[in-house]
């Protein structure tokens, strides 16, 4: 498990205090809101809705139990007694009160947590594969790159001031999790015919108002030289990006402008001074790194363990729980298990003091003490004995975190919405909640499959709606709530954008339509075998969109 | 020509708050001061003018700016959805915000679907 080190401890206790003073110089009146809000926001305080917010970063979504005791304690002292996990693998708390965020923040820097960077137009939290260090099919552990790109990116002068935010994701396997399409830069590690390892770097991805896949600028990168290009690729931002105009200032629309071609000549160009530089990656850094992220002590145990199989073959409740929920892991006789905090009239995302509190008891028992956060706002314990199964679905059950529908209709995202954010136009939460109530049967979720829904309340895209097999967007008409309802986007590595498939719904009818694109997908899949996402892409939006304009659909033959 | 009110949120805790007119900022919206214009045209004056009368709104409220408002009876009902929301609260958490103060004489009715 990473661990902060000297630097980082005193980076972070400075911050505290210098946020301390200037938390009492605003409520004194010597600091404008003006002069202020620029220095809350770079530690990670927003003002919404009803209430401060503050986000604090989970590096690459990896937590010890402490540290997730730590965010209990905070929820519990300076908030309402609950964190919201995000998209972003951050968590949020939605109502602390401004005299109390130093304390706040001395707290959770005792757990080695802050918010630095987690807004403003810096490198944001580095994100990740939720399965790092664990799953079989990996490369590598892309925690341990996202480590690095942390270190490199903490206050880095030329990354301090860039034209706006900037986002980085991380994966070692070929199986997308982490959506690296979608990101500034996303990071897919790749071996080339030497079978060394190294990256393809992507570059240009994003959602938002104006939604790009990324494009590969570097097929292969090695190792080493992985900084060295991150920098190029950030001077050729900070020169070129635009300053003028917030929503032209992402390096989505620089790529666009210039073309992925020319950016990579630019970016050559810068490359050739830094290429050898002293951003050249040491082995025995990396080295230091990995050792932080060295996997636990594994018991040797054989796979398919019989009380496993047993109970597989025995508990029909606990079968279909761990057919969504498990994971195989690289060693054998263990699994990853992923928390659901998705409940039937749950708020995705959500989680209670009392329930961090029990889930660090849980992975202390269970997990060696690990926890991530999967940026579809769910936990995962990654270091599970599969004879434990049993056991531990009993245990998650009783505190509301088994519900057996991981990457089913109902383990949608939902960006927090108009009930809490100052951007947003429409809510979220309850449309999520209320399409929830309408596939309440789970077995009929399990018979739909495998189906991502993804709502987000403004343009802004925080809950992913343009990579959603199902996308929901809330705009706002006349004052009243609407929803663009977009199919076939997908965040894994075959990215694509959804396509709108007729005119915005009301707050009323956005149920029925998901209910009537659902439906024409049972009607014209070839066979449960036949995923939403693959009968969307072998029929087109067509289909769809009739069934919702009324017209009649033709069941496949 | 609507009814108009000047809302803002509360430096210390980030509490919805509206211009009472006496000099004073109020978490309810029924005791809010109202004028009557075009938010357009005239809500940016009528802020101007709390501004003035409350010189020292900058160590107690964020971001002020005018809103509109119907008069329903004693009550003030914020006219946009997202006005009736910030002077409710999470509609998914009842148990959260001003509406956990009850309906009467505080807030706003809370939508149906809340």
């Amino acid at each position: 498990m990473y661990r902060y080190d000297e630097f980082d401890r005193t980076l972070v206790l400075q911050r505290v205090d210098q946020f301390r003073d200037q938390v009492a110089r605003r409520l004194s009146g010597e600091l404008t809101e003006e002069q202020f809000k620029p220095l809350r926001l770079m530690n990670g305080v927003y003002l919404q809705l009803h209430a401060y917010m503050l986000r604090v970063n989970i590096p690459y979504g990896t937590l010890s139990s402490r540290q997730m005791r730590g965010l209990a304690h905070v929820a519990r002292r300076y908030d309402k007694g609950y964190g919201h996990f995000t998209t972003r693998q951050n968590i949020q708390y939605n109502w602390p009160k401004l005299a109390e965020l130093p304390d706040m923040l001395a707290d959770l820097a005792e757990v080695e947590m802050h918010g630095i960077q987690s807004s403003g137009n810096c490198v944001r939290n580095v994100t990740a594969d939720q399965y790092g260090g664990v799953i079989a099919e990996e490369l590598d552990d892309p925690r341990v790159w996202g480590e690095l790109i942390r270190q490199w990116s903490t206050l880095h002068p030329e990354l301090s001031f860039l034209p706006r935010k900037f986002k980085i994701a991380v994966t070692g396997a070929p199986h997308d999790r982490a959506a690296v399409k979608v990101h500034d830069i996303g990071l897919r590690m790749v071996a080339n015919d030497a079978g060394e390892r190294g990256f393809e770097i992507i570059i240009g991805g994003g959602l938002g108002r104006t939604p790009y896949v990324g494009q590969t600028i570097y097929d292969f990168v090695p190792e080493a030289e992985l900084l060295a290009h991150l920098e190029a690729l950030m001077r050729v931002y900070n020169r070129f990006g635009r300053r003028d105009n917030k929503y032209k200032a992402r390096i989505k629309i620089l790529v666009d402008d210039i073309g992925v071609a020319h950016y990579r000549e630019l970016a050559d160009k810068e490359l050739e001074e830094l290429k050898d530089g002293p951003l050249r990656v040491p082995a025995e850094e990396v080295a230091r790194i990995r050792a932080y992220f060295a996997p636990p002590t594994y018991e040797d145990l054989p796979d398919d363990d019989p009380a496993y199989a047993a109970a597989l073959f025995e508990d029909r409740d606990f079968a279909r729980w761990a057919r969504v929920s498990v994971t195989p892991h690289k060693q054998p006789g263990y699994a990853i298990v992923d928390l659901s905090l998705k409940p039937e009239t749950g708020i995705a995302g959500d989680c209670s003091a009392d329930q961090m509190d029990a889930i660090a008891d849980i992975a202390d028992r269970y997990s060696f003490s690990e926890i991530r956060v999967a940026h579809e706002q769910n936990l995962v314990l990654p270091h599970v004995r599969q004879r434990d199964l049993p056991a531990l679905w009993r245990e998650l059950g009783a505190i509301g975190v088994a519900t057996p529908n991981i990457g089913l209709i109902s383990d949608l995202i939902a960006c927090p919405g108009l009930d809490y954010c100052s951007l947003a136009n429409a809510r979220s939460i309850p449309v999520g909640q209320r399409i929830w109530k309408r596939f309440a049967d789970l077995e009929r979720q399990h018979d739909i499959g495998k189906l991502h829904l993804n709502i987000s309340g403004c343009i802004n895209a925080c809950g992913h709606h343009h990579v959603g097999h199902i996308g929901i967007l809330g705009v706002d008409k006349k004052g009243e709530e609407f929803y663009q309802i977009t199919i076939g986007g997908r965040a894994d590595e075959h990215a694509r954008l959804g396509d709108v498939v007729g005119p915005a719904v009301s707050y009323d009818d956005v149920v029925d339509a998901v209910d009537t694109i659902v439906r024409t997908y049972l009607a014209l899949r070839t066979g449960a075998e036949e995923p939403f996402i693959d009968a969307v892409e072998r029929l087109g939006a067509d289909p769809f969109r009739k069934a919702l304009a009324g017209e009649p659909t033709h069941a496949a033959a | 020509m609507a009814l108009m009110i000047v809302t803002a949120n509360r430096l210390g805790d980030g509490v919805v708050v509206y211009w009472r007119g006496d000099g004073a900022w109020t978490a309810v919206i029924d005791e809010a001061a109202t004028e009557e214009g075009t938010l357009k045209k005239d809500g940016p004056a009528f802020v101007a003018r709390v501004q003035e009368v409350d010189p020292t709104w900058r160590t107690t409220v964020v971001d002020p700016y005018a809103m509109e408002v119907v008069r329903d009876g004693d009550r003030l009902v914020p006219a946009r959805y997202r006005e009736r929301l910030r002077a409710l609260g999470p509609t998914v958490r009842p148990d959260l915000g001003k509406q956990v103060w009850g309906p009467e004489g505080h807030g706003a009715p809370a939508p149906a679907d809340a």
